[in-house]
């Protein structure tokens, strides 16, 4: 059936709409403004810690692949896919949300923060595990980089509990609700997300 | 924003080729550390098809300003390139 909707907050971009019950609209993306901007930005910091960390794994090739082999990449796996899960729970949230179904958005937006605690649990129980075997962020070059791209990547996770319990008051209280505020949320949880998928495949499986 | 069956098939795909990239990095658990080009390259390349997929369909890039669309795909160009040249030229693998 073909409802025609205005969803939560005309003045953040997103107008009236027809859709299908139980679909998205098919509405372009709110202007996400200021938030595109950090993100670009933390693209490009990350980026070039990338390829630092390659250029050293390039002078020091043994010693990265040797270290490399004491980490748990199973861990890594399930990490990434808790991670890829969380950002379709977001992506959901804000399908939910287009749809103004607040209360389904809610729910996704809930588990998507359980996935961000289960990521963040089992990165201290990783780090716990390789500190109790020797190696620490002091150990080599490898370590290092192994600690502070982690350690990065997971402040921005902890940050993230913050913008996604901002999603879920948006969510929760009418008088709050903007659809700009809900996507900005969302757009932040994504590249939480993606920044990890390369942090794995770097860190975890080049060879 | 794509309808809920379109994301879920984003998620399905973006958790089989990790799966994949796991498999091939890890030696199917294997964990040998010799370096392998091969190998190398195809985890590098998941990586950036898992990226541009995450950009794309979840983050909704293909319908954000322009300005946000070449960026972005600029980051994926110029680091992925550099990821590229530094692994495969300077470590000479």
């Amino acid at each position: 059936m073909t409802t025609a909707v205005t969803t939560a907050n005309e003045a953040s971009g997103v107008g009236t709409a027809n859709f299908n019950d139980g679909d998205s609209p098919p509405l372009r993306a709110v202007d996400h403004g200021a938030m595109w901007v950090y993100i670009v930005g933390d693209l490009f910091i990350f980026g070039g810690w990338f390829v630092f960390y390659l250029v050293y794994r390039a002078s020091e090739q043994t010693i990265f692949a040797e270290s490399q082999a004491h980490l748990n990449q199973t861990f890594g796996l399930f990490n990434t896919i808790v991670l890829l899960v969380s950002s379709w729970l977001v992506a959901m949230c804000v399908n939910a949300a287009r749809a103004s179904r607040y209360n389904e958005a809610a729910r996704y937006a809930w588990l998507t923060i359980l996935c961000g605690a289960v990521f963040a649990a089992t990165k201290l129980y990783e780090w716990r595990s390789r500190i109790a075997e020797g190696r620490s962020f002091t150990s080599n070059d490898f370590f290092m980089f192994y600690y502070f791209l982690t350690a990065i990547h997971l402040f921005h996770v902890l940050c993230g509990f913050i913008v996604l319990g901002v999603l879920l008051r948006n969510l929760q209280v009418s008088a709050l609700r903007a659809q700009v505020v809900i996507e900005n949320c969302a757009a932040y949880w994504h590249m939480v997300d993606l920044l990890w998928v390369v942090i794995f495949a770097l860190v975890y499986l080049l060879r | 924003m794509a309808t809920r069956t379109h994301l879920t098939i984003i998620l399905v795909l973006l958790v089989s080729v990790t799966v994949l990239s796991w498999y091939l990095g890890t030696g199917g658990g294997a964990h040998p550390t010799a370096p392998n080009l091969a190998i190398s390259a195809a985890v590098l390349f998941i990586a950036l098809f898992k990226v541009r997929l995450i950009m794309r369909e979840f983050m909704d890039v293909g319908t954000a300003p322009a300005w946000v669309r070449r960026t972005s795909s600029a980051w994926l160009v110029l680091f992925f390139a550099a990821l590229f040249v530094v692994h495969f030229t300077v470590t000479g693998n």
